[in-house]
């Protein structure tokens, strides 16, 4: 796991564009909101209540009177989430690709970004766009069925056995659901991350066969595979414990707290990006070891579509 | 017998005989009930027989006598409470295809006798009839009237001995019954109220009957007595009552019968159920005397009983040291199953039911909230025995503005209901958010019989609104004013009936002496808007404008008002070099501008720098600056971006 950690952390261009991308997108909405609230608290000294902390009569009045101004922006944020969905799915042939260059991968190595070529990056990129697309409706076809299942069969439970249990029992009945939907739907997009590196190394271009060898090779080596999957999901949630002790302890009350905050909050996501590519730096280190090369060994160049 | 003996005998009976000591009275005892009840938790049937003594306390010979029968409001769908409910109350449904649903009760007998019991008996068997005074609905069914041959002289206590039985309704609304739990509540053949003239509204020759019929949001309007209640349940039950707990014997092959007692109350509740888990605690009064609570708690709350003791002791404490004393020994709280929460809520004399779920985070403060507000009832309906059929914005109204003052002194102003990752609401700001937030805060005035209300409204006309106007009204008085206000209002009216005239001649009774007339003579045009009327208030600082003038400057400011409601209004301006300036404005123009000249220049200013306006739909207006600052858009700026980086990262993690 260290290696693929190292060999991330050393592709500072690479993450700069991932992240760059993360706040362009960001910017999109938090601009364009700056500007509507500074305009729209019509210089009232109302807002500066929720320095401190968050003022619910303030909010809830601004609100009242400028929700037709803040509703799209809120809009515009889901449509920025499917724009990075698009873009996710695109960058992830240009990261694998950087995991094959040689001199990167090899230890001891400690120049930053040896090898990354911005070209090449984008090139692998739009190469592999159409291939991980197939897979992307591949696996959210899995993703759905899987975790609807969970979920109608959690709910036909608590329904049909309301009258037996109690609040807790049927709490635990809901929990047990959800958590069953929740490694279905982790398994799933944690095959789906290993169907990728199948569609890489080994040039596979069937969305569906990918998926199918990247469940039997996740299934045999559950622990190598999932079992880290989890691993950094744990990371990551820890880092979101983090930010809200962070959060609480500093507060965004003046101008240094609010810097210093927006700080913290980009180096956050600059660490959920890092545990992306390191997550699919892994699979691609794991099934290069354990895997069943079967046509197509990466040389570093990008495979013609 | 000496008063040596007398002594002996008491420390040798110990608490008992101190139990049945003889109460001195504190209420005129009116209508005074023994009741013999038994449950038949099989078919949720309740047999029972009463015996009411009833006082003529009027000058009135009268001739018919009136009772609410409230649970034939579960007969049928045509009922006036169905009608106005659809047969859904607080988000539960009655479920109309199951018979097992539906309630009633059913006069059996009724015998009255004269001169307390002693004199010429008259059987009113088969003379009852079925009235419907509010809505003329002849499908309803929960109120009787029953003439008399001789009529009731005035002063003349009568004794009505009458046999019922009644079938409890599933829980959807209050009361009734859900697997093995029951609440039992507006479960007897209870007397209207005869107001004699003077009493409230009551200003012709004669007095008149008041008794309504149970609509979907009202239900309490009865006169003060004692309660004597026997109830057979099955040995294994647990059962809560208003009262005291007197004594328990077990009876049949597996029955028990206990005797509650309570004195001075306006009506009898109580609930029954084999999976409580009891909880027992006592307030002691800073003042001497202490009450006992017990909590009936389902056992997979009990780990939130705290929360419960914690919000009863924090009410009796506020309302002791604000309003007045609660007099009686005891306080029981109900925690009603989830699968029975139609009938959590509710408030019963000394008797309560609150409401909670498994898991519930102390931040949610849902539990805290509704043991606050039923509590406050105890006050806002039972002692001050208003009618809420035709006042409910008193009990409410009055409970509400008590709920978020209790709650936000005891949990903080900010953060008493929700304090939960960053978000934060206070009670007193959420009544006003109900009410402001309304698409048209103008839709109509708190006054007014329930079932006339706005269709929809009566939850924010009779709680939100009249909260917040009473937060208002706080503002101008001030709260120590507002406090002797609430006080004499309760020193004056407890173990009576109030009605809103009675409490605006307290104001206007302390309000403009304590205020230096600063509002005139009187607060009738206080209550003309807010509480008649359907004024709606908002004030703006429109504009702040700095013009130099020699070595100083000609500063103007204006307000705005908005809205159609007239309040007077102070307004704060603050200068350049520090200083301060507090204005004051009757508020009744469309605009007003100030005009100041002095050497330093306006900064910002604020119209009602206290909130004293409360109702003030727009606080935000409130206010202008003229060196504004941008750091609050750019903290939730800041946080947005975060937001939405996370949330595609989220979906990032799909592929």
């Amino acid at each position: 796991m260290h290696s693929p950690l190292l060999l991330t952390l050393k592709s500072r261009p690479m993450l700069a564009i991932l992240y760059g991308a993360s706040l362009a997108l960001g910017l999109l909405v938090a601009l364009p909101l700056f500007s509507t609230l500074t305009a729209e608290d019509a210089d009232s000294l109302a807002p500066l209540r929720m320095l401190p902390g968050f003022d619910y009569t303030v909010y809830s009045d601004f609100m009242a009177e400028n929700e037709k101004a803040v509703s799209p922006l809120l809009r515009v944020g889901r449509w920025v989430g499917v724009a990075y969905l698009l873009l996710s799915v695109f960058f992830a042939g240009g990261i694998l690709y950087r995991f094959t260059q040689p001199g990167f991968a090899q230890p001891g190595n400690t120049k930053p970004g040896l090898g990354f070529r911005t070209v090449d990056f984008w090139r692998a990129s739009s190469t592999y766009f159409g291939r991980y697309l197939r897979l992307l409706g591949v696996t959210g076809l899995f993703v759905f069925s899987a975790g609807l299942i969970w979920l109608v069969i959690g709910a036909l439970a608590i329904v049909a056995l309301t009258d037996t249990f109690t609040e807790r029992g049927l709490f635990g009945i809901g929990a047990g659901a959800f958590g069953l939907f929740s490694i279905a739907v982790t398994f799933i997009l944690c095959v789906g991350d290993y169907a990728k590196v199948i569609m890489f190394r080994d040039d596979e271009r069937g969305a569906f066969r990918a998926f199918g060898t990247a469940v039997r090779f996740v299934w045999r080596n559950l622990r190598a595979t999932y079992g880290r999957y989890w691993l950094l999901i744990g990371l990551g949630t820890g880092l979101f414990g983090l930010y809200f002790v962070l959060d609480e302890l500093i507060g965004m009350s003046n101008w240094f707290t609010i810097g210093l905050m927006l700080l913290i909050q980009q180096a956050f996501i600059l660490s959920r990006i890092v545990l992306k590519v390191w997550n699919l730096g892994i699979a691609y280190n794991l099934y290069g070891q354990t895997g069943t090369l079967r046509a197509h060994m990466p040389t570093g160049d990008v495979a013609p579509m | 017998m000496n008063r040596f003996l007398l002594i002996v005998l008491a420390c040798l009976l110990g608490g008992e005989v101190l139990a049945f000591k003889p109460t001195q009275p504190l209420s005129p005892r009116i209508a005074n009930y023994q009741i013999e009840v038994s449950l038949d938790p099989a078919t949720k049937r309740l047999t029972g027989r009463q015996t009411l003594r009833w006082r003529n306390t009027s000058d009135d010979p009268i001739t018919e006598l009136q009772f609410h029968l409230y649970l034939n409001a579960f007969r049928s769908e045509k009922s006036t409470f169905m009608r106005e409910s659809g047969g859904q109350l607080r988000g539960d449904y009655i479920d109309k295809d199951d018979k097992e649903a539906w309630g009633w009760i059913d006069l059996l007998s009724t015998r009255l006798t004269h001169d307390g019991g002693t004199g010429a008996a008259e059987n009113l068997t088969g003379k009852v009839q079925f009235i419907q005074p509010d809505d003329a609905n002849p499908d309803d069914r929960t109120v009787v009237r029953i003439p008399l041959k001789t009529p009731v002289r005035p002063g003349e206590t009568v004794a009505i001995e009458m046999a019922f039985r009644a079938k409890l309704p599933k829980i959807f609304a209050r009361t009734g019954f859900s697997r093995d739990y029951f609440l039992v509540g507006q479960w007897f053949p209870k007397i209207g109220v005869y107001e004699a003239p003077g009493t409230r509204y009551q200003t012709g020759p004669r007095g008149r009957w008041n008794c309504h019929q149970f609509h979907a949001h009202s239900e309490f309007y009865a006169d003060f007595g004692v309660y004597d209640v026997r109830i057979t349940t099955p040995t294994d039950y647990i059962v809560g009552a208003t009262g005291q707990l007197k004594t328990e014997t077990r009876t049949r092959n597996g029955f028990k019968t206990q005797h509650w007692h309570a004195d001075d109350v306006v009506d009898f509740a109580w609930t029954a159920s084999p999976r409580y888990e009891v909880v027992e605690d006592t307030w002691t009064r800073p003042s001497g005397g202490s009450v006992r609570i017990q909590l009936l708690m389902q056992p997979e709350h009990r780990a939130q009983a705290d929360r419960h003791l914690h919000a009863v002791k924090a009410s009796l404490s506020y309302f002791d040291r604000v309003l007045g004393r609660y007099p009686y020994p005891t306080l029981t709280v109900v925690d009603p199953p989830i699968h029975a929460s139609g009938s959590a809520g509710m408030e019963y004399p000394t008797f309560i039911t609150a409401g909670t779920s498994w898991g519930l985070p102390a931040g949610v403060r849902a539990p805290e909230i509704v043991t606050v507000h039923e509590f406050g009832h105890q006050y806002f309906m039972q002692l001050l025995a208003s009618n809420e059929f035709e006042e409910a914005w008193l009990d409410e109204g009055f409970n509400q503005y008590f709920e978020g003052r209790i709650m936000d002194e005891t949990y903080g102003p900010q953060t008493s209901q929700i304090d939960l990752f960053g978000f934060r609401m206070g009670d007193m700001e959420s009544s006003r958010d109900s009410y402001v937030r309304l698409d048209n805060p103008a839709i109509g005035p708190s006054f007014g019989n329930t079932w006339q209300l706005p269709d929809g409204y009566y939850g924010v006309l009779t709680y939100s609104k009249t909260a917040t106007w009473l937060r208002t009204l706080e503002g101008l008085v001030g709260r120590k004013t507002m406090d002797e206000i609430m006080r004499t209002y309760f020193e004056r009216w407890q173990f009576r009936h109030p009605n809103a005239q009675n409490f605006i001649d307290i104001v206007n009774q302390i309000a403009p002496a304590r205020t230096r007339f600063r509002y005139g003579p009187d607060m009738n045009w206080f209550f003309d808007q807010v509480l008649y009327g359907d004024k709606v208030c908002d004030y703006e600082l429109t504009k702040i404008r700095n013009r130099k003038q020699g070595t100083g400057y000609r500063s103007t400011v204006q307000v705005t008002r908005r809205g159609d409601a007239q309040m007077p209004i102070d307004v704060l301006v603050h200068f350049e070099d520090g200083k301060e300036l507090m204005l004051f404005w009757d508020g009744k123009a469309r605009t007003h501008t100030f005009t100041h000249n002095g050497p330093s220049a306006v900064r910002w200013a604020i119209a009602d720098p206290k909130q004293k306006l409360y109702i003030d739909t727009n606080l935000n207006n409130n206010s202008l600056t003229l060196a504004p600052s941008s750091a609050p858009a750019a903290k939730y700026a800041t946080k947005m971006l975060f937001w939405v980086q996370n949330w595609i990262q989220w979906l990032a993690w799909l592929f």
